[in-house]
């Protein structure tokens, strides 16, 4: 900044963008970064029936967001579009090339050792070994890179399920319910594995998630989807690491549920067992 | 009052609900005697029978309690061992069969591989040839005998290629199962991971499907053993099967029955062949074996 003001004559057109308006815009390009995912007009069906209905949603670089909706809402129809293993009926999609998804089981392929299932078909040689190595220490298995999946608990297994998705260096990273087989405290472990590691590489996130509290634990906005469409896109902009007793973060949650409770009719935002709806359909 | 007063239980005192305490004490540790004296008794277990049975017919042999040209006893077979091998025999016709039942199994085999691995990955290639291969596995083998003998002769061809029709089967089944048995999900890590198709054969398609495959050889294994035997029946001049034909026109029990443990050691040596390749190539299976 000093440098700038001092020789104008060298750079003058940084000038506007110097001191705390340069960091504001650098704090804007977190939230709204280019877009790894653009959707317009998406529809899917199968048959007569009809799963996704012009869906608009952009997700920008380094933006975490959770899509929450009823069984059968078309959630993973989705995330399985956007990670190629569906196509659309109609509708455009643009979505990031560098794509990972973490499912809702491991799925680990039982007959290569840890750090194979980091590496995949990314690379044979040395250096493969070495990168998986530093993928799995991440999320803090480096010890289980020579072991084989089985002898894995289900956290751990998890955990590699992320190591291999985030090895690729993603610009998108889909999460499809990948804590719902865990118990409450891995699951807790689990997702703040997943926060350090998207503030740590910023790709744009999306999770689909049953759990309400869970989505506004994490992501920065919610979206719920109902009847095919987008209900209600709420934007979260309590600081990390966020406080599920305080009184924002609850208003937040009566809203969230409010939203679902109009698309799904088993669900009242003011009962308390609700918080988990999804485990009453 | 309540129902255990009424049973007689002065009132006032808690009544127990029946229990029993189970007291565990760590086994043995490795290296130390306790282990070992418990492994002894189940060993001997394990042979106390068979011995038993082999006690049982030398047994009737030494009594005279059935011919010896019906059932020589277990001391005439070893002399009948020692016979053939004196002569040389044994060492001319073992090599001979097994040479047979190698060509066949591999020759078989390779082409039952190829042909499951062809019809596990492509609907195609299953629409094509799968119905028909069903149809011929259905022929139990051993009928082709006069066919084969009448296609190609009475030499080594037509044993062989009994063979190698013994051991198509095993294999193509089994490894068109083991791979159209793989998890879908797994398929789509693949297609996620922008895995080319080549790499998704090599890394996920052949180890997951390896177990079927390796079954497959196996029971392939088992097969060629079988039609050697057949094969052998036909016209030998060498092998086995020569020794057994010329045994039998000399009214050789004991040789027959040495003939025949023959074949069966070789069943057995395949099947602990077999296991040990199975143990080599499928280390991620073996983790869950308990010790």
């Amino acid at each position: 900044m000093t440098a700038a003001d001092t020789t104008p004559a060298t750079t003058p057109t940084t000038t506007p963008t110097t001191g705390p308006a340069e960091e504001v815009l650098s704090h804007e390009a977190v939230l709204t970064g280019e877009p790894v995912v653009r959707l317009e007009g998406l529809s899917k069906s199968y048959g007569e029936q009809v799963i996704l209905d012009g869906i608009d949603l952009t997700v920008g670089r380094g933006e975490f967001v959770a899509l929450l909706g009823p069984s059968g809402t078309g959630k993973t129809t989705l995330l399985r579009i956007l990670g190629r293993l569906e196509d659309a009926s109609s509708g455009r999609a643009t979505i990031a090339e560098k794509t990972s998804v973490v499912f809702q089981e491991p799925r680990l392929i039982q007959a290569q050792r840890v750090w194979r299932n980091v590496v995949l078909a990314a690379g044979r040689g040395a250096g493969a070994r070495q990168a998986a190595h530093a993928a799995l220490a991440e999320v803090g298995l480096a010890d289980k890179a020579q072991a084989w999946p089985k002898t894995l608990s289900g956290g751990e297994a998890q955990r590699v399920g992320l190591a291999r998705a985030l090895f690729r260096e993603p610009d998108l990273l889909l999460l499809d319910e990948p804590f719902g087989a865990l118990d409450a405290f891995t699951r807790r472990k689990a997702q703040d594995l997943v926060l350090a590691l998207w503030q740590e590489h910023q790709p744009g996130v999306l999770l689909v998630t049953h759990d309400v509290e869970e989505s506004l634990l994490l992501a920065d906005r919610v979206i719920v989807l109902g009847g095919g469409h987008i209900q209600a896109d709420i934007r979260v902009t309590t600081p990390r690491p966020r406080d599920t007793t305080s009184p924002e973060f609850n208003a937040t949650k009566r809203e969230v549920l409010a939203h679902l409770s109009q698309v799904s009719p088993h669900v009242s935002p003011d009962h308390p067992a609700h918080r988990d709806y999804g485990k009453i359909s | 009052m309540t129902a255990l007063e009424t049973l007689g239980a002065p009132a006032g005192v808690p009544v127990a609900a029946p229990t029993t305490t189970h007291t565990y004490e760590r086994a043995g540790v490795p290296g130390s005697g306790t282990t070992r004296v418990r492994r002894v008794p189940q060993l001997l277990l394990r042979v106390l029978a068979p011995l038993a049975l082999i006690g049982l017919w030398q047994l009737s042999d030494t009594l005279d309690w059935v011919s010896p040209q019906v059932l020589p006893g277990p001391m005439a077979i070893l002399d009948a061992y020692r016979e053939l091998w004196a002569v040389g025999d044994l060492q001319a016709a073992l090599p001979i069969s097994l040479q047979r039942a190698g060509t066949g199994l591999l020759v078989g085999g390779t082409a039952g591989l190829v042909l499951g691995v062809v019809a596990g990955l492509s609907v195609t290639a299953e629409r094509f040839y799968d119905a028909p291969l069903q149809m011929l596995r259905t022929i139990p083998f051993i009928a082709l005998v006069p066919l084969f003998v009448v296609w190609f002769g009475i030499g080594e061809t037509s044993k062989v290629a009994l063979i190698i029709g013994a051991s198509i089967f095993p294999v193509y089944l089994n490894t068109y199962h083991g791979i159209r048995g793989i998890d879908r999900k797994l398929l789509e890590v693949g297609r996620t991971f922008d895995m080319s198709r080549w790499e998704t054969i090599r890394l996920v398609v052949v180890p997951l499907a390896m177990p079927g495959i390796l079954v497959g050889w196996r029971y392939a294994a088992g097969a060629a053993l079988l039609g050697l035997v057949a094969a052998e029946q036909i016209n030998s001049q060498a092998g086995i099967g020569y020794i057994l034909n010329t045994a039998n026109q000399f009214q050789r029990t004991d040789i027959i029955l040495a003939g025949i443990l023959v074949y069966a050691a070789l069943g057995l040596v395949v099947d602990v062949v077999m296991r040990t390749l199975e143990h080599v190539l499928l280390p991620w299976r073996a983790t869950h074996d308990g010790r």
